[in-house]
């Protein structure tokens, strides 16, 4: 397990993502759609909806403003820039499923809807998957290395400061 | 440049060329489609076999040098620069080891279809070249690596069997016509057999799960002490079954499954902690292949002792050789298979729309799933006709097994139309 407080939360919140992913997987592997009468179908979207919201880009934006300008002034940018290209295919994907999902939240799904709302997700679960793959493989492990008790302090209040201005489950 | 830099790095700037792997995965596929039909055509000597040139033994060389084999180099070239984080020395070395082994392997296995001893010779000696640069670059590649000792430890072991494994097989060639080279031959024969399916296979998928199967349930690396109980259990567990092969004592077989007994649990736990600590717990089709290798490889030790001891009847030595190679090896390297070629194309392609493609664009996932169950269906109907002795039941598992592989064909071929348009339909 990884010893600092940074690379501790990070992984925190892969592991609710990669849950909330297989939620995500197990209903759209259906055929017919969802019913948003069905309490856990509208627990999923109110879930799916608020965590991109809030949680995902949260945790995009904190890699790349803090961590990987951090990386690029020891002179690796590779992973910063590799892992940000990442996030730019799944900011406006999950901008799209958060909205799909509100909608369908509020109005249900129509049969086009549904299609839409699979595509997007199971184009959400695969490139989600291969993102924290990536980042537990290589990013954690780097910080967990990498960062000196000052720095780690630091990052680690910037990042919890941001999450309790969202006010939001993590 | 940081290790984790150089990690992720390595994932692109040490992607090798997509005709480098894939040429090994795509003749695998073939040589899988040929494999079950030179059992339909060995279907009634095959529940006996007992080595000896003909069909059932090209057949078992369809398996362990054509699909195995091939499978292992085209995965590890790739695999072990990313795990080890060191370059392979250079690129060509790899590609003249496909081209001596393809027409080797080719003709090593006519050879001893048609009892051939001088095509065999020549197809022993032209695969050992193949196979000679391939296990150099390992070698390099594992002398500069300062990561992952136990993919290290593995990796070593699974060259030094890989290198006594092809001197045993040319000498097991020379003397195909009784020329009296060797002084055991079925011994040598055995030898043989553990240093191909435990040593240089075995060792190699043993060595890379404790990479691709953390990676695959995004979970921790095994813990290192464990790990390294498991690769000396499992390393001991070779020396000793080569060394009761080769004098022939049947107390040294014994102990080698005793101890690879002790290996197997020791690597089976390790995997079902990952599996267990792992985010990823809907691990798809690819896992149901992966658990059912792992549960034939439970079995191999058991069945090994009960061979040994003549418990398992006439056709004992041939089940264990079944459940060894195909139902552990062949059956988790197709699970592998099946989840990495994906993966490996699409580093190498782009989507329509642009972008970088999703998994999913390399193909239905039907062709798997027929494979998959004609695979498994196959290998137990062929284990229920080596217990029967019949051969009506080995040709029925021959044509399951061929409508698997002509399914697993059909998936690769999706792929590599990917690679050559250079782009997904997404």
């Amino acid at each position: 397990m990884f010893a600092n407080r940074i690379s501790r939360t990070l992984h925190d919140e892969h592991c609710a993502t990669i849950a909330l992913m297989e939620r995500l997987e197990g209903a759209i592997t259906r055929r017919q759609p969802i019913s948003t009468t069905d309490p856990a179908s509208a627990q999923l979207l109110h879930d799916l909806a608020s965590a991109i919201e809030a949680d995902t880009l949260r945790h995009f934006d904190f890699e790349e403003t803090e961590l990987f300008t951090l990386f690029e002034t020891v002179g690796d940018q590779l992973i910063g820039d590799h892992l940000t290209e990442e996030h730019g295919f799944m900011r406006p994907l999950g901008d799209r499923l958060a909205r799909l999902a509100r909608d369908a939240a509020a109005n249900g799904f129509d049969a086009a809807g549904w299609k839409e709302f699979s595509r997007a997700g199971a184009e959400m679960v695969q490139r989600m998957v291969v993102h924290v793959q990536k980042e537990e493989m290589a990013l954690l492990p780097l910080l967990d290395q990498a960062l000196d008790a000052a720095t780690e302090a630091r990052l680690y209040q910037a990042y919890i400061g941001t999450t309790q201005r969202d006010d939001r489950p993590v | 440049m940081t290790a984790a830099g150089a990690f992720l790095g390595s994932a692109r700037s040490r992607l090798l060329p997509a005709s480098v792997p894939f040429r090994f995965f795509v003749a695998a596929a073939v040589f899988h489609v040929l494999l079950w039909l030179v059992l339909l055509v060995a279907a009634a000597d095959f529940p006996r076999f007992r080595g000896g040139a003909g069909p059932a033994l090209a057949a078992v060389h369809l398996l362990t040098l054509g699909v195995l084999t091939m499978t292992a180099i085209g995965a590890a070239v790739q695999l072990l620069p990313v795990a080890t984080t060191r370059p392979l020395a250079a690129v060509w070395p790899i590609q003249l080891a496909f081209w001596l082994l393809l027409p080797g392997a080719v003709a090593l296995i006519g050879g001893m279809l048609i009892a051939d001893a001088r095509l065999m010779i020549g197809g022993a000696v032209a695969s050992t070249l193949g196979l000679l640069p391939f296990a150099l670059l390992l070698a390099d590649n594992l002398r500069r690596a300062n990561s992952m000792p136990v993919v290290r430890a593995y990796g070593w072991a699974a060259m030094a069997s890989l290198l006594v494994l092809v001197a045993l097989g040319v000498a097991l060639s020379v003397d195909a016509d009784g020329g009296g080279l060797l002084a055991d031959r079925s011994g040598a024969a055995l030898a043989h057999m553990i240093l191909g399916g435990f040593g240089f296979m075995g060792m190699l998928a043993l060595g890379f799960s404790h990479v691709l199967i953390p990676m695959f349930a995004l979970s921790n690396a095994p813990n290192r002490r464990i790990a390294d109980v498991g690769f000396a259990a499992a390393a001991a567990s070779v020396v000793l079954g080569v060394a009761g092969a080769g004098l022939g004592h049947r107390s040294l077989l014994i102990a080698a499954c005793g101890v690879g007994a002790v290996a197997v649990a020791v690597h089976l736990r390790l995997m079902q902690v990952a599996l267990a600590t792992g985010m990823r717990k809907r691990l798809g089709l690819s896992f149901v292949l992966v658990r059912a290798a792992w549960a034939s490889l439970a079995l191999t030790p058991l069945l090994g002792v009960a061979v040994a001891q003549g418990w398992a009847g006439a056709g004992g030595p041939t089940l264990f050789g079944l459940v060894a190679l195909g139902g552990w090896l062949m059956t988790f390297l197709f699970g592998i298979l099946q989840r990495i070629a994906p993966f490996l194309a699409s580093m190498h392609v782009s989507r329509a729309s642009g972008g970088p493609p999703l998994l999913t664009e390399f193909g239905s996932e039907t062709p798997l799933r027929i494979h998959a169950g004609c695979h498994l269906g196959a290998l137990i109907l062929l284990a229920a006709a080596i217990v029967l002795d019949s051969a009506p039941l080995a040709a029925l598992a021959a044509l399951i097994g061929l409508a698997g592989a002509l399914a697993f064909a059909a998936s690769i071929l999706t792929i590599v139309q990917s690679l050559a348009a250079g782009r997904t339909r997404g």
